[in-house]
């Protein structure tokens, strides 16, 4: 992972918002840069 | 398109309150960012549906994807199960405007590890993603049960 790949997750990491927190357990696996 | 559950399944479903967790998060333009939801220990899901929506920071819709120019959101899932229940890897879903702000019934789909998402964002901007699922959760072995004979 490169330095902008892992601000890209902390980014994503910070702004995420999930409503399930009762349903059950999300985790971000991976962020990565693709080809457009 | 819609789906019909099976009479055994759609009788558990009555029975147990339909959840619909939602999951809001950036996507920064020319990144895939793939997240994953496990059950609480001994319960599995079936799911029957998904929402899908994209918002730019200024609050604007996303475009459906525009496969001339190869644009706009790319959706999959793995729907990652324990023996002898089978792992699904879905197929990739474009989301042209038939898939975006409504709800896609579709599945069942039987999760009793993880649910593994993959969206991809090829626009030029950043798309704050939204996901919404439709579920139902049942302890592990009624899942065994009701969807036993599809594992092999």
């Amino acid at each position: 992972m490169d330095v902008d790949e892992r601000r890209a997750e902390e980014f994503v990491r910070r702004n995420l918002v999930f409503s399930g927190d009762r349903v059950g357990t999300f985790s971000i696996v991976r962020v990565e840069r693709v080809k457009t | 398109m819609s789906v019909i559950l099976p009479i055994e399944l759609l009788k558990e479903a009555f029975k147990q309150a339909q959840q619909m967790p939602q999951l809001v998060g950036p996507v920064p333009p020319g990144y895939s960012v793939t997240g994953r939801l496990e059950p609480p220990s001994g319960m599995g899901w079936v799911f029957t549906g998904f929402m899908f929506g994209g918002h730019l920071a200024d609050g604007s819709s996303i475009p459906g994807y525009n496969f001339a120019t190869g644009k706009g959101l790319v959706w999959k899932a793995t729907y990652a199960n324990v023996q002898p229940l089978r792992t699904f890897v879905d197929r990739t879903f474009y989301l042209t405007s038939d898939y975006l702000y409504q709800q896609i019934f579709y599945g069942p789909r039987p999760v009793t590890k993880f649910l593994e998402v993959t969206i991809t964002n090829t626009l030029d901007q950043t798309v704050y993603f939204s996901n919404t699922a439709f579920v139902f959760e049942l302890p592990l072995d009624r899942i065994m049960e009701l969807f036993a004979g599809e594992g092999r």
